[in-house]
């Protein structure tokens, strides 16, 4: 049983070089070339992988390899930028979530959400509050009674200005009717690190980075900010149960460039969806912690209008849109 | 319990020819893409994790420790035979490595590389065996005021790491930290002296920039004096060290290991510090400092071993408290989560199996690279052999592709070419480049933890000598940076008081 | 007293102009970073200019020292200045300038041939310069240079699957 793995893992092995790989097909039929999913983020994160989970499936889908390109730098727009001026083709798509609507608004060389085509919606990932079991609090209702007491009592681990768990950071304490003391950390990982050694006693990061500390117990999660609880912490309760009206979230989506032949985004946005549904991904996807919630491209447009509604005055109101960049 | 465990799991592979043949496939190919230039630990891990896809989790990690710990060692490969440094962890092992090329001994350099790096890599393992708990709570003693301290520690230490004079090289580094934060600031998200253009906005990555200012800029050097001396392949003198040779450097190797594999626990610190470190102390510690930058063997085997070690170092984070302590072993703790495998702080109660499961695959690793990186050094010293004129047409190629593959980005090929010609220039005049690099990966852990730390105490400075490991950390540096001053006094002092004394004599 | 890098006044001199103009590009960019930001800093952070300003005023104060370490000790050279050609540079320069237009050049040929042209070009140099311009010798020229397009083809592209443009 076990030569079977390295029989089956030598196929792979020779079909990831190419050597089995399918080098005579139509040119006329889409797609005849490896598909690139550009990710903007370092290779480990949780856009990466989701690239690389929905890209092995994509590839059995759509019968043609496909690739993840790490496209990293600037806060995610060099990657945006190269997915809104690749061919449109087909061949290019890019994984996207909340940070490209910031970016968009505080720098302006990356493309505008109008430069950019949402292909399918994958998840959504809402934002919550976590506290270190080490602070002793146990219930929402003591963690503000706390912090009404004393705002400095407890510090707030997040992201740099414009990232998810900044945007929750600022509409969870908003909702709350607290004030927050915010430390910048760069990226998630450093954030529950900062969490675990007791440099912040709280993180507003979404559910996936913490989801084992908070199945451990060394992270307690106060509240979600969804409608429903998270199916990964059927007891955690959500800010609205809680008799607070939160409601905010990062999203997960693919979008590729402006210009697609409407055959070929057929063609690549069914594909797409159809390894988003598929039960591998599924599974992998929600035992990561990821809320799935598939649709086409016209739920895809509809969700980014609707978040980027949301997010443009957190961002005009922490005083973050670039000069230029406003919207009338 | 957990070490019988490990023995159990270790057995179990060891016999097991489906498992060995797994291994075998994952070092080699963990060596070649590793000694391909511009093909860093990180690319290696990402571009082979779908190939595991298919696999049962345990012959996964196995599979995919066996690349990891294997592209460390090929990472040194290209560092030696072209001065190009493949991952951020070999950049200390060009500087004494290619010299001994030049010489006519890569094969001598491949093989201190190897021997330092398997030992590093067997220290560092069995400190996280043995040590595991003792290092996370270590690690987690760690807040931004000591992450800003080690920094600074680091950046005393390179005053030590070049040859030449020590204000040169401190300002050298320092011009490093500046180039660190080109780019956006990870706190406030302000672009700084970027000028709103695409290239400076994504920062300098540190695989261009040493690209760049070490292998593009021995090109340009070796073309400037092309029409006298075209240029001669070097005589392969003997291939393997004595053995007595490697023995004698125990010491070295031991003393890299323990820094690699403490720096490597600390979170975020990563095997770039701890190779940075190691390299520093080294030839602080050398009878024959000057020697070092010319070929000296130390100054290959102590960032190697330190590289190495830094491997079992990093995993403590990942294991211990369920957190990704660099950007490698965030690649390989997504590869784990591929396969329902989520590193968290209860693993070592609820999973041994599975922690034992990785304590093998490293053991068995390092086996397999030693094995085959042996058989590798024969084969790549003959590197050496292609004519001058066309290794450096071949570099030159390696610089772009290698340039642009890091991010993927073609930006980064200017950058590459733009610290090339700094690199050229800086060496004509006599700068030192080394330090250059080593403020580049030091500035931003300064900076960041700097200003939180000061964020956190609501700008008093006093932060930094409340904490016990900062407040000793300091203290070092004060006395690293006072000892030549005081001991040059006093040499003074003698001298006067001894010209007198002498004078009676 | 000795002037401090290699002993050598004129390389003293060039590093400390390098060091003072460095410090002066630097702070003149750093002065447009400024007012390009809009955003506030947390309390207690020094702002996200401090550091820089910082390393570039040390930078510029050892430019000045070494600059006057060199007027002190002018005249200290220890060794012969090295005598160089007009063409020390010419190559140099030449590879810079065709490594600068290999990004438009792949765009436009695609990868593999764009590195097999400037392979080919750049051995048959090389070779001409060291050996003479024997047809003999830059027949093997176009033979590594499409080789190595090949190897960039089959392993950068293929193999490892990287965007480069093609």
């Amino acid at each position: 049983m076990k030569r079977r793995h390295l029989i089956s893992s030598a196929l792979a092995l020779s079909a990831a070089i190419g050597l089995a790989g399918p080098a005579a097909m139509a040119q006329d039929a889409y797609p005849a070339e490896p598909i690139h999913i550009t990710v903007v983020w370092p290779a480990g994160g949780g856009h990466d992988l989701v690239g690389r989970l929905l890209g092995n499936e994509l590839s059995k889908v759509m019968d043609t390899p496909v690739v993840v390109d790490n496209v990293t730098g600037a806060g995610g727009t060099t990657g945006m930028r190269h997915v809104a001026d690749a061919d449109p083709d087909g061949y290019t798509i890019g994984v996207m979530g909340l940070h490209a609507i910031s970016q968009s608004f505080m720098n302006a060389n990356a493309p505008t959400m109008e430069d950019v085509d949402p292909l399918v919606y994958i998840s959504d990932d809402p934002g919550a509050l976590e506290i270190s079991a080490d602070a002793g609090i146990d219930t929402l209702e003591d963690y503000v009674a706390a912090m009404k007491d004393d705002p400095m009592a407890l510090m707030n681990g997040n992201d740099p200005q414009g990232g998810n768990s900044f945007v929750f950071a600022n509409v969870i304490p908003k909702g709350l009717g607290i004030d927050m003391m915010k430390l910048p950390y760069p990226g998630h990982a450093p954030t529950v690190t900062a969490l675990l050694t007791g440099e912040v006693q709280t993180a507003t990061l979404p559910i996936p980075p913490v989801l084992e500390q908070a199945k451990a117990g060394t992270v307690k999660v106060l509240g979600v900010a969804s409608e429903e609880r998270h199916p990964q912490l059927p007891d955690v309760p959500t800010f609205k149960e809680q008799g607070y009206d939160i409601v905010t979230g990062d999203f997960v989506m693919i979008v590729g460039p402006k210009g697609m032949d409407p055959a070929v985004k057929k063609t690549l946005s069914d594909g797409i969806l159809a390894a988003a549904q598929s039960a591998a991904f599924t599974e992998a996807a929600t035992s990561n912690g990821m809320v799935l919630r598939a649709g086409g491209p016209e739920m895809a447009a509809a969700e980014l209008t609707t978040q980027v509604d949301t997010v443009y005055p957190l961002l005009l109101d922490a005083g973050l849109v670039a000069e230029g960049l406003e919207r009338e | 319990m957990l070490l019988s465990t490990f023995f159990d799991t270790l057995a179990g592979f060891a016999t097991d020819p489906a498992m060995l043949g797994l291994i075998a496939i994952g070092a080699v190919l963990g060596l070649i893409l590793g000694a391909v230039p511009g093909i860093s630990s990180t690319m290696a891990l990402a571009i082979l994790m779908p190939v595991t896809f298919g696999m049962e989790p345990g012959p996964a990690i196995l599979f995919l420790i066996s690349i990891f710990m294997s592209s460390v060692y090929g990472g040194s490969v290209s560092a030696i035979l072209m001065k190009l440094p493949g991952t951020p962890a070999s950049i200390f092992t060009q500087v004494d490595g290619y010299p001994m090329t030049q010489q006519g001994k890569a094969g001598q350099a491949l093989t201190y590389a190897l021997a330092a790096s398997t030992i590093g890599g067997m220290i560092g393992l069995a400190m996280l065996v043995v040590l595991a708990p003792v290092l996370a709570g270590f690690a987690t003693n760690f807040r931004s005021p000591e992450f800003a301290a080690v920094a600074l520690f680091g950046i005393v230490m390179l005053s030590f790491a070049s040859n030449g004079s020590t204000l040169v090289a401190t300002v050298m580094g320092l011009l490093g930290v500046v180039l660190g934060m080109v780019g956006f600031d990870s706190l406030t998200d302000a672009q700084r002296l970027t000028m709103n253009a695409p290239a400076l906005q994504s920062g300098f990555n540190l695989i261009p920039v040493i690209i760049g200012l070490f292998g593009l800029a021995e090109i340009l050097q070796n073309l400037s004096g092309f029409r006298d001396k075209p240029g001669t392949t070097p005589v392969i003198g003997r291939i393997f060290v004595p053995f007595s040779d490697l023995v004698s450097r125990w010491k070295v190797m031991l003393r890299g290991s323990f820094i690699g594999t403490f720096i490597g626990a600390i979170p975020a610190a990563g095997s770039a510090v701890a190779v940075s470190i190691a390299y520093a102390q080294e030839r602080r510690l050398s009878k024959t400092p000057e020697k070092f930058g010319e070929g000296h063997p130390d100054g290959l085997v102590a960032p190697e071993a330190a590289n190495s070690a830094s491997v079992g170092g990093s995993l403590v984070p990942l294991i211990a408290l369920g957190v990704p302590g660099d950007t490698i072993t965030a690649v390989l703790m997504g590869a784990l989560m591929v396969h329902g495998l989520t590193p968290g702080p209860l693993l070592f109660a609820k999973d041994p199996l599975f922690v034992s499961w990785i304590y093998a695959s490293v053991l068995l690793a390092l086996m397999a690279t030693l094995v085959f990186g042996i058989g590798m050094i024969r084969v790549s010293v003959l590197v050496t052999k292609i004519p001058p004129q066309l290794m450096q047409v071949f570099i030159a190629v390696f610089c772009v592709i290698g340039a642009f593959a890091i991010r993927n980005d073609m930006n980064d090929v200017y950058v590459m070419v733009g610290f090339g010609v700094a690199g050229f220039v800086f060496s004509r005049i006599g700068l030192p480049v080394t330090p250059l690099a080593f403020g580049l990966i030091l500035g931003p852990i300064l900076e960041e933890n700097l200003r939180r730390s000061l964020m956190i105490s609501r700008g008093s400075w006093s932060i930094f000598l409340e904490r016990p490991i900062s407040a000793a950390l300091i203290a070092v540096c004060v006395v690293l940076v006072a000892l030549p001053l005081i001991s040059a006094g006093l040499a003074r002092l003698r001298r006067r008081s001894s010209g007198a004394a002498g004078q009676a004599r | 007293m000795q002037p401090p890098i290699d002993g050598s006044t004129r390389k003293t001199l060039a590093a400390g102009l390098v060091f003072l103009l460095l410090c002066l590009v630097g702070l003149a960019m750093l002065g447009a970073s400024r007012a390009a930001w809009q955003g506030s800093s947390m309390p207690g952070d020094p702002g996200p200019f401090f550091l820089i300003r910082l390393c570039l005023w040390a930078t510029g104060a050892a430019g000045a020292g070494l600059l006057i370490l060199a007027a002190v000790t002018r005249g200290q050279d220890r060794g012969a200045p090295r005598v160089e050609g007009p063409g020390a540079l010419a190559l140099p320069g030449l590879l810079v300038l065709s490594l600068l237009a290999m990004p438009v050049l792949m765009k436009l040929l695609g990868s593999a041939p764009a590195v097999a042209v400037f392979a080919t070009l750049w051995i048959g140099l090389l070779a001409g310069l060291g050996h003479g311009w024997q047809p003999r010798r830059l027949i093997t020229a176009p033979l590594f240079g499409v080789g190595a397009g090949i190897f960039v083809q089959l392993v950068f592209v293929r193999l490892l699957s990287l965007p480069l443009p093609n």
